[in-house]
């Protein structure tokens, strides 16, 4: 009975009622579309990148990874030795010379990094094929350079570079192939050719990069340690990134917080008013026996009822919402694309719909519901019910 | 039997420094089955002996005993347990609980107090509803019934976890004569039919004249206690 009264005393006054649950409902649903978006766009990031970069593992020659940044040109110094490979046959890998050259159209040089590795062993490891917009596998060119440099499938370019032994290099190649997969920084300036004639191109027969798949048994890992080389899980690889998308989560798990604060002070002031309103009404629930603690049951009930649909409204819209995008992606404006060029998002934001979460969001609004109760709950016990039922 | 009885009861009320007595060490009886009214103008204490005999407030002094127990000592839970399942309200004003209809305002009173199955409740309620000739109105809410029909869903109330004694403040305030009359007579009927005790607050002259027992105050002190008084103010 005292859950049927709760109830109709919420709808009481449905205006009132209906602008508390809209707060509510509107910082439930800005927390789990901001949170689903923000978890699917790091998932997403992890996901590019570990098919198109990563893999599980990156092993690297001891030094540059923690150097990476201040190295980029100089990956050909950090060659992995030879007996590494020896440990790694027994592992799904990829092997490839990884460096910097230029590409020139004639008047201007554009700077590439260029991956070369086993064409079937990449296919395998990458589907490259599948991210191929034009031609096939051999020379292939990334999407914006192709875009910038106005190369199509066919076209001839010319590849410029150091060798291994400091001297400069160039061939010409003609593209086979132009791809996109979304990966902001390997979509920008990647040329990807073979290893064999990367190998040729830089003038050594070692290589700088490994891209492995599985787990390395602790053994092989020392043994690789011992021979001067790194192994890196694709989390530590993704560092950054991971850590730039978990802010963004913090600062929208903040400023839900704001919001639900506001919603809560708008449940405190409903309450309140409610409570005032009902002095009388209350005063002869008292006369009837009921206890302090029963009152404030019963308010700390209309609170989380009120909680509990304002809360399943953004729930289900938020949640619905979530899926939704989750399914089909969100578009990127090409502006917000340029401006985060660090972000391999491709062209398409999908959310990420953790149904698990999503209700812990909902028991978080009722428990933000039934707190903000709390205080009108125990201004109700305090009342004199001589004094209200005779006022 | 004596079903009430007050010793030497004083109640002062504080506000601030300074201190109001409502009740000045009075002494009473009520007989169990009596239909009995404490009469007296405006703020001569009326309502302050109501409520402490109802266990809404405590004595500053003195003794009530309630059939055999002294409520004077009870903390405020148990005082909040006594009025559940000892005490029956009829206010002037009615208060019934807006939000439930007249049966659910019934049920309501009926839950806090007795363990009942939902059949027993619905058969009990229905008796109670017929007996006071309100059963048709039993779906709607209080604001779709006139005061008449209002208070005696709030009579339903007070009679429905059969108390030991209905306390009624100036009930029939609220009404006009024709519908106050009818609404005592119901009163007087459950009296005489049922044996409830029944405790008025009133200077209602009708009241007065159908009490079988008249406790007469005046500035927190008794004036009067006589049976089958036939006097008014």
């Amino acid at each position: 009975m005292i859950v049927k009264t709760a109830f109709r005393n919420v709808f009481r006054h449905r205006i009132r009622s209906a602008l508390t649950l809209a707060s509510l409902a509107f910082g439930i649903f800005f927390i789990i579309v901001g949170i689903g978006l923000n978890i699917g766009m790091e998932r997403r990031i992890i996901k590019i990148m570990r098919e198109t970069e990563t893999g599980d593992y990156k092993l690297y020659k001891k030094g540059y990874f923690e150097e990476k940044y201040e190295n980029i040109d100089d990956r050909l110094d950090f060659l992995i030795p030879k007996e590494a490979l020896s440990i790694l046959k027994k592992y799904d890998h990829s092997s490839r010379l990884v460096f910097s050259g230029v590409i020139t159209d004639g008047r201007y040089d554009y700077p590439v990094r260029i991956i070369g590795g086993d064409r079937e062993v990449e296919e395998s490891f990458f589907k490259r094929s599948s991210y191929l917009t034009q031609g096939n596998l051999g020379i292939v060119i990334s999407s914006n350079l192709a875009s910038d440099l106005g190369l199509h499938v066919g076209d001839p370019f010319v590849l410029r570079g150091t060798t291994a032994k400091d001297s400069l290099n160039a061939i010409d190649l003609i593209v086979t192939g132009i791809i996109k997969t979304g990966g902001l920084e390997f979509d920008l300036n990647t040329v990807l050719i073979d290893l064999k004639l990367a190998q040729e191109f830089v003038e050594t027969d070692h290589i700088n990069d490994v891209v492995l798949k599985g787990e390395i048994t602790p053994t092989d890992l020392i043994d690789l340690d011992e021979l001067g080389v790194e192994t890196i899980s694709y989390l530590d690889e993704l560092f950054d990134l991971i850590v730039i998308t978990k802010l963004k989560i913090k600062v929208v798990i903040i400023l839900s917080c704001i919001i639900l604060l506001m919603s809560g002070v708008g449940i405190v002031n409903t309450m309140l008013m409610a409570m005032l309103e009902r002095q009388k009404e209350i005063g002869i629930l008292m006369a009837n026996g009921l206890k302090p603690k029963e009152i404030m049951k019963l308010f700390l009930l209309e609170g989380s009822i009120l909680g509990g649909i304002g809360s399943g409204i953004g729930f289900i819209l938020g949640g619905s919402l979530v899926y939704y995008y989750e399914l089909v992606g969100i578009p990127i404006p090409s502006l917000a694309r340029e401006l985060s060029t660090t972000i391999p998002l491709s062209d398409r934001i999908y959310a990420y719909f953790d149904p698990q979460l999503n209700l812990l969001f909902l028991l978080f609004g009722i428990v933000i519901a039934a707190i903000a109760s709390f205080y009108p709950a125990y201004k109700a016990t305090k009342l004199n019910p001589i004094d209200v039922i005779r006022e | 039997m004596t079903i009430v009885e007050g010793k030497k009861i004083t109640k002062i009320y504080k506000h601030g420094k300074v201190e109001v007595k409502a009740i000045d060490d009075i002494n009473f009886k009520i007989e169990s089955g009596d239909f009995a009214v404490i009469a007296g103008p405006s703020g001569s204490g009326k309502t302050t002996i109501l409520n402490i005999i109802g266990a809404m407030d405590s004595v500053t002094c003195g003794k009530i005993i309630i059939n055999r127990q002294d409520i004077s000592i009870l903390n405020k839970d148990e005082r909040a347990d006594f009025r559940r399942d000892k005490i029956g309200f009829i206010f002037q004003n009615y208060n019934l609980i807006p939000v439930l209809t007249v049966y659910e305002n019934i049920e309501f009173a009926l839950n806090l107090c007795e363990k009942h199955s939902a059949l027993e409740k619905k058969d009990k309620i229905d008796k109670l509803l017929n007996e006071l000739g309100i059963f048709q109105l039993k779906d709607r809410r209080p604001s779709e019934l006139s005061g008449g029909q209002q208070q005696r869903v709030a009579i339903a109330r007070a009679l429905i976890k059969d108390p030991i004694l209905v306390l009624a403040d100036e009930p029939t305030a609220n009404l006009d004569t024709q519908t106050g009359k009818e609404v005592l007579d119901l009163m007087v009927k459950i009296n005489l039919e049922k044996k409830t005790t029944f405790i008025f607050s009133s200077h209602d002259i009708m009241i007065i004249e159908k009490a079988r027992k008249v406790i007469r105050i005046r500035d927190g002190k008794i004036e009067g206690d006589n049976y089958d008084s036939k006097d008014g103010f």
